[in-house]
């Protein structure tokens, strides 16, 4: 007895010591809401993702985008309505529809005090498109006079058509009239560099904080290695007034949705960075200010037309006809907002007046499962087939995908009788089956680079290396190519959306959704915008309301 | 011999690796080859396998250099594991020793009070703790001490109080694991004839139990303790995503994802010297603990 009760003894301790623990490190701490100090006018946010670079000729993801698109700045910067407005640039002049000549800001500085100078923008750009830069972003720069050949070796990079007249004068030379230039001007490739930074720090150059210089409306002033970034508003910025958030805080790298969802619950984020629709109605019930934002990335399946069945027109044709994309957005993928798609030019890029949807508007009905299955008939007999054999489909091995393919795969066998075989694989595996033509069929989805219908329409061309599908057609071919070098906006548009009809009647690809992401946000911050292309979210209108707001 | 496993791990390493298909300069966004070409030069992937693989071989063994990262660029791989080594290792010797202290108490408690009331709430406890997912238990715990009780944040890493939760949801298998077989070892000791003898020499209940039983039962659990260590301290990936935790884990799954060759190998290497190293510690200490091992 007496063991036992000294043993009850034991454990009695060590659990008051334990809870003793507990206490002191939660009187350590002060758990009160962090997200949001209007006081010091501090924002915290998810650092969500460590950037694979800082560096803006070399950085290619989302989150080294969003840091540079705060820290740094082109020539140009996106207003709300993604209008570009003049920002490094205090004007510019157009020539002619393939010259510009910007005049650099008298007073746009470095985060030394130095001066920006028409000089960085062209070392920055050669410096992109320099083979030796190995930049995966350098073709964005190809709309620049000699940008390609450069990249590509074939010509020195002082024949870039970018010079600097003089320290303020920088004059452009276009390969061939491009009407969203402006736009690309805003674009983190695009952002200038000085050499004697670059050339200072060599390898390690924008590899910490303090090896990097500053041009935009924060400055990095801590970097934690996947663990916590912090922006603070730049004081040498030329429009630093208009800048009201003074620290963007990312003090926390989490990658879990529903511990960022619980983080911002917990009052330690201002808003999350995305959430899935499986937490909506918590945050619902929580009364939560619930938003949804257009991540612009639109999914298609893509048929190896190398192959013999998935290289039979009738056999896409019937798999594209039987698709209920409706049923698809509504069941299935339920993110509101989230929308069916039957081409591949999004709606929500620009026309002339309006949106390219509601101009080029492209649809066609759902579920035609007749007609599709006539299509197969007529793929059996051109392919002298009894049955089809198994088919793959070939997809990346996220939890949403995996549920997308399981319902095409239970659709296609219950409505056409077709067996799928869905082939889940890492990122990396996936690209390499898909780069070397090892599958029948492959979900993909491609986002925009630009805030321009050919940042899709020239996907399938015949020279675009990210066309998998092995299809090409020298009329899709010769409409790109026209509408490249047409130099008026309503034939440009025309001409990309018949080029999207002959996807859609060819079918190499089946596209079937353009994504929505939901987050929410904290009511007291306003005027954060989420951006399809560009810094995403960005701050630079952002503000921290004293009552919280709609 | 430490290092010849070294060697044999570091090879089969890179077989394996390279056998993956695709390579870590693939991108979603295909890029010219000009650029392939400078890209696959600057990291060596230009070079025949077998002098990738000397080279390799010949850094990481002779200059304890694993080379840079492919995923963050110019970030040398020693610096990764140099940084975030340490939050992993402080949350797992957190873990483990909540574990070891709660899984010996639970562990001796049930087994002093076999088939009683005491033993079967231990033992269901410990059942619960094997079963219950790390992931499972790690948004429970959120839910009760953070969001409902307020008491320990979300998630997060700077504080003692951050630690806390983690600590718990990766410590709580081991310690129920711990709680079984110290269970198990002390009903084994009981039976042996050196309990007899303490008995008979007229020592105490107490003294029987922590001079004899208790030294003599917690053997096993040392031996289990060692190559636990090493898998513990060097990162969970689910807790560490879940709790937002600057630690090694994740790389552990993102760099295969990503196929980021140099931090497969560093980590693998790193990962299997720390075992070897803990392996022999802990060998020194069971000696320290038993002298027939020390004898033989």
């Amino acid at each position: 007895m007496r063991t036992i009760r000294s043993f009850i003894a034991i454990t009695v301790s060590s659990l008051s010591l334990a809870m003793g623990l507990l206490s002191a490190g939660a009187q350590a701490e002060d758990f009160k809401s962090t997200a949001i100090d209007a006081k010091t006018g501090t924002v915290s946010i998810n650092f969500y993702d460590e950037p694979k670079t800082l560096d803006a000729q070399k950085a290619t993801d989302a989150i080294a985008m969003m840091i540079l698109g705060h820290a740094s700045e082109g020539l140009t910067r996106l207003d709300p309505a993604d209008k570009p407005f003049a920002a490094q640039a205090e004007s510019w002049e157009m020539k002619d529809k393939t010259n510009y000549i910007f005049k650099i800001r008298k007073g746009a500085l470095w985060s030394d005090g130095k001066q920006v100078t028409a000089h960085d923008f062209v070392y920055s750009w050669r410096r992109a498109l320099d083979p030796k830069t190995a930049s995966e972003y350098s073709f964005i720069l190809y709309a620049v006079k000699n940008g390609e050949a450069i990249n590509s070796g074939k010509m020195p990079v002082e024949n870039l058509g970018a010079k600097a007249i003089d320290d303020f004068t920088l004059a452009v030379e276009l390969e061939r009239p491009t009407e969203y230039f402006l736009k690309l001007t805003a674009f983190s490739t695009y952002f200038p560099a000085r050499e004697d930074s670059v050339k200072k720090y060599g390898e390690s150059y924008a590899a910490d904080h303090d090896k990097l210089l500053f041009n935009g409306p924060y400055v990095i002033t801590s970097w934690k290695h996947n663990a916590s970034l912090v922006l603070q508003k730049n004081d040498k910025y030329w429009n630093k007034d208009a800048i009201k958030v003074n620290t963007i805080n990312m003090p926390y790298v989490i990658k879990d949705k529903n511990s960022e969802f619980n983080m911002f619950k917990d009052g330690k984020f201002a808003m999350t960075w995305s959430m899935t629709k499986e937490l909506l109605p918590e945050a619902q019930k929580s009364k939560m200010q619930i938003r949804k934002y257009n991540s612009g990335t639109v999914w298609y399946f893509q048929f190896n037309t190398t192959r013999a069945v998935t290289g039979n027109k009738n056999f896409r044709k019937a798999l594209q006809l039987a698709m209920n994309r409706e049923e698809f957005v509504k069941q299935v993928e339920g993110t509101p907002g989230t929308k069916p798609i039957y081409g591949l030019i999004p709606e929500y890029m620009p026309g002339i007046k309006k949106r390219y949807g509601d101009e080029f508007p492209l649809k066609f009905a759902d579920a035609q499962i007749d007609a599709a299955k006539m299509h197969l008939e007529l793929a059996k007999k051109e392919l002298n087939l009894k049955e089809f054999p198994e088919l793959s489909i070939l997809a990346s091995d996220a939890d949403n995908v995996r549920r997308d393919m399981e319902y095409f795969q239970r659709y296609f066998a219950e409505k056409l009788g077709l067996k799928f075989k869905l082939e889940f694989h890492t990122f990396k595996v996936r690209l390499e089956k898909t780069s070397s033509k090892n599958f029948d069929i492959v979900n993909s989805g491609w986002g925009p680079d630009y805030l321009d219908a050919m940042t899709f329409a020239d996907l399938f061309t015949s020279w675009n290396q990210n066309n998998n599908s092995g299809w090409s057609s020298k009329e899709y071919d010769r409409l790109i190519k026209t509408a490249m070098d047409s130099t008026d906006s309503q034939e440009r548009l025309k001409l990309m959306s018949d080029s999207e009809k002959i996807l859609v009647d060819d079918a190499p690809i089946a596209p079937y959704f353009q994504a929505f992401r939901l987050f929410v946000q904290d009511s007291r911050l306003q005027g954060v915008l989420r951006r399809t292309v560009g810094p995403d979210p960005d701050f630079y209108y952002a503000k921290i309301a004293e009552k919280a707001g709609k | 011999m430490a290092v010849v496993t070294l060697y044999l791990v570091a090879t089969a390493t890179f077989i394996l690796m390279h056998a993956v298909p695709g390579n870590p300069l693939q991108q979603e966004k295909a890029m010219s080859a000009v650029i392939r070409q400078n890209l696959e030069e600057k990291y060596g992937l230009n070079k025949p396998l077998l002098q990738q693989y000397t080279t390799y071989m010949s850094n990481m063994f002779l200059k304890a250099d694993f080379g840079i990262s492919f995923k963050q660029v110019n970030r040398p791989v020693n610096k990764i594991i140099a940084e975030h080594f340490m939050p992993s290792a402080t949350l797992g010797v957190m873990a483990l020793f909540g574990a070891l202290v709660f899984g010996v108490i639970l562990g001796v408690f049930a087994a002093l009070n076999r088939n009683g009331i005491p033993d079967m709430f231990a033992m269901v406890l410990a059942v619960l703790g094997v079963s219950i997912p790390s992931f499972c238990l790690a948004y429970f715990l959120q839910h009760i001490f953070a969001l409902q009780l307020g008491i320990l944040p979300v998630g997060g890493w700077g504080g003692f109080a951050e630690t806390l939760l983690p600590a718990m949801s990766l410590g709580m298998i081991v310690m129920a694991s711990m709680a079984r077989l110290m269970r198990s070892s002390m009903l084994e000791v009981v039976q042996q004839d050196y309990m007899k003898t303490a008995k008979a020499k007229g020592l105490s209940r107490l003294q029987i139990i922590l001079k004899h039983q208790i030294r003599n039962a917690v053997l096993p659990v040392m031996i289990y303790f060692g190559p636990l260590f090493a898998t513990i301290t060097t990162g969970s990936f689910v807790i560490e995503s879940i709790f937002g935790i600057p630690g090694l884990g994740q790389f552990f799954v993102n760099a295969v994802n990503e196929l980021d060759y140099t931090v497969i190998m560093g980590l693998t290497v790193f990962y299997s010297g720390f075992t070897i190293l803990i392996i022999l510690v802990n060998d020194l200490l069971l000696a320290v603990v038993d002298p027939r091992i020390r004898l033989a």
